[in-house]
């Protein structure tokens, strides 16, 4: 890989890492604000609010540490992988998302098939016919151990009205 | 010698053929359950509680001691295969146990931890057996100023402890504690960071965390990357069965993780998590080879799991001689127990001491259940690695949903999953270690309450803490820690 290829992709990585301490550094503002809000107290008879925004203040101080270590870190020590995987996270999340709504609507095993058989696209080679198959292997699983095994008590199919 | 007397009677309950059917059952079930990836001990407690309601009250105690070590073996399965944690003790189980599993060492892996567990347990009986009243007494005798130092001892150590830069395990353990500030207050009724949700007003659920940062974004980066099946690369199978070098290499490992893991598991409320990271901790400290930690090093195993058994043993110290719960399964345990007008307490060990003793004796061969029966499965465990990995994965991602779901019938929950999900990627992503977050996650509202407690003992100065001893020792050496990770991780810069 030439020079400039690895100096890119050091810069990028930098660039995310010091997203990440942003957001936790955005995250400890959040905590120190609103245990102020919640009451803080003293420290012999604290507030709702005072752990809390000792956490913030912690976790704002943490972030900018990271935040100093981040452009200039080698690679390996930032850790962490290159690029965001796109379709294995939009699979996975479609299929839990199909779960959750289609069970309330359609019972337990067309939540599960659909489950398993959007997330099984995360994969770039799968075909129909295994996701199919994967589909009903889950369903017969998902039956044989929670309403078999553990007895959930839900209904397996339910058709709207 | 009367304890002997005791101990004859209680192995005469414990091997009367009704009681030593339920232990079977227990374990068995238990640790099905287990193995599910997402159904830890808690959840399979809570589905099964019901079920122990019709038995006598020594059968059911006996039962659902049998789920408790059952499903926490069983969450060794899958974190080791799937790196899927069932409790937060059995995260630690994660970091050097999947690595190993991926390495095609996964019988080695689950076979040592077996044995691991039964030692570690083992010797957690002996601890109960000969320390219960001794232990019980030095429980007493702590302060909130003491296991608030512990605690913020064991939260360093998980910090330092991992892979990783130290400062991004602070991040993560701050993280973690601040999860567990979601909910209502305890001390004065305000719900903070609920965002208006009502199901968040007992806070979140530490399964259901632990499932998404560790099991949806496992599957989601391991696709990502490509496997083809749990095995990293297409290697043969190595035997299933240790090496006599592995075995040499793993005995003082369970030696040190059951003896930390049964002091601290009669702290009630600390145990079994923090006796887990503890033992890592040291074992990484004392190892000629620390480097190898996190990359499938047998110690790293061992140690934590003799650990948290040992810890689970004695567990029971504080849950039946005083009545307080070391941790959420074993508030279940004190529930049924109560339901079936058992009081636990300095009582339990006079009035019934046949339940007592009948338990006591019931662990061990409940133990020993879990020894028999688990063998002969690893081989069984270990064909699951040569599924293939896009047969497999969609499969485990329905378990999760169910899995969340079933807990307390919310589908808010599974949102929640998903959520936790995303988050764990994120993590991944940028090189933040997850586990830390679990520690400080379970450890939040305890050492909040605690720190409160303490400073209002001392009236709010702070420096009144470290007059006590335990306190100041246990502060003393999370700040020499995490001096150390600091300057180790300085010096590798220069």
């Amino acid at each position: 890989m030439s020079a400039g290829i690895e100096r890119a992709s050091a810069a990028r990585r930098g660039l995310a890492q010091l997203a990440g301490a942003l957001v936790l550094g955005a995250l400890g503002l959040v905590f120190v604000i609103e245990g102020d809000r919640y009451g803080l107290g003293e420290l012999r008879r604290m507030g709702p609010g005072y752990v809390p925004a000792l956490l913030g203040w912690i976790m704002l101080g943490l972030a900018v540490l990271i935040a100093l270590s981040a452009p200039g870190g080698r690679s390996a020590e930032s850790g962490g992988e290159e690029t965001v995987a796109r379709r294995p996270l939009l699979c996975v999340s479609a299929g839990v998302m199909a779960f959750v709504l289609l069970l309330p609507l359609l019972g337990l095993l067309p939540a599960v098939f659909l489950c398993a058989l959007l997330s099984a696209f995360a994969e770039r080679a799968v075909r129909w016919r295994s996701a199919v198959l994967v589909g009903l292997t889950a369903a017969a699983v998902a039956w044989a151990v929670f309403v078999g095994v553990l007895g959930l008590a839900l209904p397996l199919v339910e058709l709207p009205l | 010698m009367e304890f002997l007397a005791d101990l004859s009677a209680g192995f005469s309950t414990a091997l009367g053929v009704e009681n030593l059917w339920y232990c079977f059952l227990g374990v068995f079930v238990g640790t099905l359950t287990g193995v599910l990836p997402g159904i830890g001990s808690l959840a399979a407690l809570s589905l099964l509680l019901p079920v122990s309601f019709h038995l006598p009250a020594t059968a059911a105690v006996i039962f659902l001691a049998g789920v408790y070590y059952g499903a926490e073996y069983g969450g060794s399965i899958t974190s080791i295969l799937l790196n899927l944690p069932g409790t937060s003790s059995s995260a630690v189980t994660c970091l050097d146990g999947h690595p190993l599993a991926r390495q095609g060492k996964a019988g080695v892996a689950l076979l040592l931890t077996t044995l691991a567990s039964f030692l570690g347990g083992f010797a957690g009986i002996l601890a109960l057996l000969a320390f219960a009243p001794l232990l019980a007494q030095v429980a007493r005798h702590l302060t909130s100023a003491d296991y608030f130092a512990i605690m913020a001892f064991a939260l360093i150590a998980s910090a330092t402890v991992t892979r990783g830069s130290p400062v991004k395990g602070l991040a993560m353990v701050v993280l973690g504690l601040m999860l567990g500030c979601v909910g209502i207050d305890l001390e004065s009724g305000v719900s903070r960071f609920t965002l208006g949700f009502y199901q968040l007003y007992d806070g979140l659920d530490l399964v259901v965390l632990a499932m998404g940062l560790f099991g949806l974004s496992e599957i989601i980066a391991s696709v990502a990357a490509g496997r083809s099946s749990l095995l990293e690369r297409s290697l043969p199978l190595r035997s299933m069965r240790p090496s006599r070098q592995e075995l040499g290499r793993s005995l003082s490992p369970v030696v040190r993780g059951s003896t930390i893991g049964g002091l601290l598991g009669a702290l009630p409320g600390v145990g079994v998590t923090i006796a887990a990271f503890l033992s890592y901790a040291v074992e990484k400290r004392v190892s000629r080879r620390p480097g190898s930690f996190g990359k499938g090093a047998i110690e790293g195993v061992c140690a934590p799991e003799a650990a948290n058994n040992a810890a689970a043993q004695t567990a029971f110290i504080p849950t039946l001689s005083l009545g307080i719960p070391g941790s959420a399964s074993m508030a279940i345990l004190l529930g049924a127990l109560m339901i079936h007008g058992i009081q636990p307490g300095p009582a339990l060990l006079t009035e019934h001491r046949d339940v007592f003793w009948g338990l006591v004796a019931s662990f061990w061969i409940g133990n020993l259940f879990l020894l028999v029966l688990n063998i002969p499965l690893i081989g069984l465990w270990v064909r699951l690695l040569l599924v293939p990995y896009h047969l497999l994965f969609p499969v485990v991602v329905c378990l999760i949903c169910l899995g969340a779901f079933a807990l307390n019938h919310s589908l808010f929950d599974v949102w929640l999953v998903l959520l936790a999900g995303c988050l764990g990627y994120g993590l991944r992503l940028l090189g933040y270690e997850p586990a830390p977050l679990l520690v400080g996650f379970v450890l939040g509202p305890l050492i909040e309450e605690n720190f409160r407690r303490a400073m209002l003992v001392a009236r709010g100065d702070p420096l009144l803490i470290l007059e006590r001893p335990v306190a100041a020792a246990f502060l003393a050496l999370g700040v020499g820690l995490l001096a150390w990770a600091l300057l180790s991780v300085l010096r590798s810069r220069r």
